[in-house]
């Protein structure tokens, strides 16, 4: 029964975390069981995305990524972003 | 100790004002906030008091929130500007970012979407940013003019596209005179406007300047996308000759030519050259971009548990792109900025589809 319902919260997670200019979380409302740790990696990944657009002068205002029953959307805060996850319209059907 | 910014909330509903002025003042850099409830009483104070960041809703009676941001935006240039809007629109999300907004902000309709919300605007009020990267800028330039134009604006815009360089000068509102290169005057203009977009840095008005244009500005933008609609249909043209030259049964020109798509590149696993592009001048260079943040996604996916990633679209300020792909090919398609996100979404699984 636990690991069931851990596999429930798995498929509705949703919340958001912002990173700041120097790539650090400032706060997030992510569920527990996903790390600090593992949200900074993520930090990382999401600066390295908007440096990459900028250095091939194609600058993006969001970049959403689908997954099979959840969104996870980006968008820079002029040097920072805000990374939000909700689940996708498929998952609530 | 970080000073106290000042925010603008601009609402025509009373309510509302009062609401966000209670969640904003809670925020921890404690903002003084101030409220409006008129687009055009907005660009009065803003006139009169200095302000760090105005929050705009979009839907209102007298002027509506992109037309107060489009002068706000021009005339003042420093100032963060947030739209919050009930609106769930992409179009109106795109048009606000074309319009250099720094956030779009749904309206929030539960508590975790007004901590969301509250995280956002506290992030804008970050004192770290370097204000003066905002000087020059990326513009498309039939949007900047209208703007300049509609803000009966008197300065000097100075253009550069790569290694081309152009001036524009406008008095009220009106461009009287260009330059690039040796030439000068209108022929000048319709070359700069053929380059559809260009870091512009806008200076002073200092001396007099002889007028030499005397077409109105839709005119000659009118001419202009003329001018560039038949340019591109020669190269694309040229593309499709060279295309079939090579005897390419299957091009991927023939499923990705379809309204709004702008350029297309595939490339498998094993190589990083592209397999395949259209209508882009360095694929290679997207295709590595593509590879990038197909492996980013991955890496999101496994660190949240939500598997692998079905695409991603990426929705910029001049243009957008979206990747497809699965473990043997990547699929990248760029769109003209007015598709919307659904009809990306249905575009490139239409094209990763059919093109096995």
């Amino acid at each position: 029964m636990v690991i069931d319902a851990q596999s429930e919260l798995r498929t509705n997670i949703s919340g958001s975390f912002t990173i700041s200019s120097s790539g650090k979380i400032i706060v997030s409302t992510l569920p527990g069981h996903i790390t600090k740790d593992t949200l900074q990696d993520i930090a990382s990944l999401v600066i390295k995305m908007f440096a990459n657009s900028i250095e091939v002068q194609r600058p993006i205002s969001e970049i959403k990524i689908f997954f099979d029953q959840h969104i996870v959307s980006i968008r820079p805060l002029r040097g920072g972003a805000i990374v939000i996850v909700t689940p996708s319209l498929k998952s609530k059907s | 100790m970080k000073p106290q910014h000042r925010v603008l909330v601009l609402d025509d509903d009373e309510e509302i004002l009062s609401m966000y002025s209670e969640m904003l003042r809670r925020l921890p850099s404690r903002p003084e906030v101030k409220t409006v409830n008129d687009g055009a009483k907005a660009i009065e104070i803003l006139e009169s008091e200095p302000f760090f960041l105005l929050l705009c809703d979009l839907k209102m009676p007298q002027m509506n929130g992109l037309e107060v941001l489009a002068i706000v935006k021009r005339k003042f240039p420093y100032l963060r500007t947030a739209v919050m809007t009930a609106l769930v629109d992409e179009e109106f999300r795109a048009k606000s970012y074309a319009l250099g907004v720094d956030l779009y902000l749904e309206k929030p309709r539960t508590a975790e979407e007004a901590q969301v919300f509250m995280n956002c605007v506290e992030a804008l009020l970050d004192n770290e940013i370097d204000l003066t990267s905002f000087k020059t800028k990326e513009w498309i330039l039939d949007d900047l003019f209208l703007l300049e134009a509609l803000a009966r604006a008197t300065n000097i815009l100075k253009i550069s596209n790569g290694v081309h360089n152009g001036r524009v000068w406008f008095k009220n509102g009106e461009v009287i005179h260009a330059t690039m290169g040796e030439i000068s005057g209108s022929e000048a203009l319709l070359v700069i406007l053929e380059w559809k977009r260009g870091m512009v840095e806008i200076v002073t008005f200092q001396e007099e300047q002889k007028r030499s244009i005397f077409d109105s500005l839709q005119e000659l933008l009118a001419m202009a996308a003329q001018r560039r609609a038949i340019r591109t249909a020669e190269v694309q043209q040229r593309i499709e000759q060279a295309i079939k030259s090579v005897d390419h049964a299957e091009s991927l020109s023939s499923k990705a030519q379809s309204s709004g798509v702008e350029f297309a590149v595939v490339g498998k696993s094993d190589s990083d050259l592209p397999a395949e592009a259209w209508g882009i001048e360095k694929p290679e260079e997207m295709l590595a971009l593509s590879k990038t943040f197909w492996s980013i996604g991955n890496q999101i996916g496994s660190a949240l548990e939500l598997g692998k990633p079905d695409m991603i679209v990426c929705l910029g300020q001049l243009e957008h792109f979206g990747i497809i792909g699965n473990d043997a090919r990547l699929l990248c398609v760029g769109f003209n900025r007015l598709k919307n996100l659904n009809d990306i979404k249905k575009s490139l699984v239409n094209i990763f589809n059919t093109k096995r």
